[in-house]
């Protein structure tokens, strides 16, 4: 059992009303834009996945708006092993650093030192954005 | 200028009965004012007739029909282009030729926003004038009286109208120094005076150079640069006869007054920094670098500037001498 479900963090950024020019997209006016924060909201989750989804609606929702933004987060407790909260990328990562690590003992058995362990299992704090992959994309 | 027949209302109105001596045709004009036929039978009547007739007449000369209003000065009088140009590009060589003898603290040449000013006024003024005597009786006598209208050159009317005009070039000094596309090199065809050399340079050395002596800054420096025409005319014409003399006048001037005026405003200090106002978030987001929030340092700037040039129009001001 988790200490906490899976939070959705979300941070609310205001600036003033100012000229956009037609066509010019969200992410080149908040390159530009004085925000100020707002205010914040958490929102505890299911699951990693639909706090995944649910932020991705919320940045879908806030992309026509010219004088807010939204910044998200997943926080993810350490006992929750999922691919977005411990991707698959990270996961590989950690296979190959074994691998190595393996490799190093049989090859120098003499003066090979154990690394310290790496631990994986650490609470998450997953930034979502418009380009993070949907959960329930392949799943659907 | 009074049309002839409103000159012959003017006429039928103050005599219907046209019994006066002072008959003016509708087909003629003013030259025949008050030209009383060669006659030794006048009364008093006739002439206070005369007398009525003769200030209808200025009445509607002065009713403004006949007010004039000055053209502004045409290109070859006030080359505006080439003033201009020849007034930046001397700003430019003045500037670039101060950087290096002049401290920052006390003159930045890069730190200016250079106004200037052309001020053209055109003021023309026109003053007709007639005026008569008569004698009565108009021949003989040993007693006889003298009436005499109008003291001096007789009675005048001033029909006076000014144009002015102004407009405004701004100057960043810092790209004014750099601007290399200035055709700085190329003789003003024009002779006007304000395309001669206006001794900017010499006039902000010297201010420059006293600073480096007695301490202090130069603050808003200014310059200006006036051109005075005048033309002035007059002429009269008398026609003496037994009775009297018809007296007519015309004198008038046309005068032409060019002010070019630099004035020198300092620009704020303004740091450029970035700052990041947005966390870079995840995936998709882009980075954030935003400028300072835009400040009211630019129209405080400008109202500077606009009474900086206040302030050096009333100090040129001068009192009229007699």
């Amino acid at each position: 059992m988790a200490s906490f479900p899976t939070t959705l963090l979300i941070l609310y950024f205001v600036t003033t009303p100012a000229h956009i020019s037609p066509g010019e997209k969200k992410k080149v006016q908040e390159i530009n834009a004085n925000w100020t924060l707002q205010t914040t909201s958490q929102l505890q989750t299911e699951d990693p996945d639909s706090c995944v989804w649910l932020g991705k609606k919320m940045i879908k929702e806030f992309e026509p708006v010219n004088t807010s933004t939204i910044r998200l987060y997943c926080i993810c407790p350490k006992e929750v092993v999922n691919d977005v909260c411990f991707n698959k990328q990270e996961k590989k990562l950690a296979k190959d650093r074994k691998a190595a690590i393996e490799e190093d003992k049989r090859n120098h058995k003499e003066s090979f030192v154990e690394p310290k362990e790496v631990k994986t299992d650490s609470p998450r704090f997953l930034p979502i954005g418009p380009d993070t992959p949907d959960p329930f994309a392949t799943k659907r | 200028m009074l049309p002839a027949a409103a000159w012959a209302e003017a006429s039928r109105l103050s005599d219907p009965n046209n019994t006066a001596l002072c008959s003016i045709p509708a087909t003629d004009s003013r030259k025949k004012l008050c030209d009383a036929p060669y006659s030794g039978g006048h009364s008093w009547g006739a002439a206070m007739a005369c007398v009525a007739r003769f200030a209808t007449g200025i009445v509607c000369l002065l009713t403004g029909g006949c007010a004039i209003l000055p053209d502004m000065p045409p290109d070859w009088a006030l080359p505006v282009q080439e003033i201009v140009l020849h007034t930046a590009c001397e700003l430019q060589f003045a500037l670039n030729a101060l950087q290096p003898i002049s401290d920052p603290k006390r003159f930045d040449p890069t730190a200016w926003t250079i106004k200037v000013t052309l001020n053209p006024k055109a003021d023309a003024d026109i003053q007709p004038g007639a005026g008569l005597t008569r004698r009565f009786p108009a021949t003989g006598g040993t007693s006889f009286s003298n009436l005499v209208i109008g003291p001096g050159n007789g009675v005048t009317a001033e029909m006076k109208g000014s144009h002015y005009g102004s407009v405004d070039f701004k100057f960043d000094s810092g790209a004014l120094m750099k601007d290399a596309g200035l055709p700085c090199d190329t003789a003003a065809p024009s002779y006007h005076t304000l395309t001669k050399h206006l001794g900017i340079q010499d006039w902000l050395f010297r201010a420059v150079d006293t600073t480096r002596v007695a301490g202090g800054s130069v603050d808003n420096p200014g310059f200006t640069a006036d051109v005075f025409i005048k033309f002035n005319g007059t002429g009269s014409w008398t026609y003496t006869f037994p009775p009297g003399a018809n007296l007519l006048t015309l004198s008038g001037y046309y005068q032409l007054e060019e002010s070019l005026t630099i004035t020198f405003t300092a620009k704020p200090v303004k740091d450029t920094f970035k700052v990041v106002t947005l966390p870079r978030g995840g995936k998709g987001f882009g980075p954030n670098y935003a400028s300072p929030p835009p400040s009211t340092f630019s129209v405080l700037q400008d109202q500077s500037a606009s009474l900086q040039q206040i302030r050096q129009q009333l100090q040129n001001l001068r009192i009229p001498t007699q």
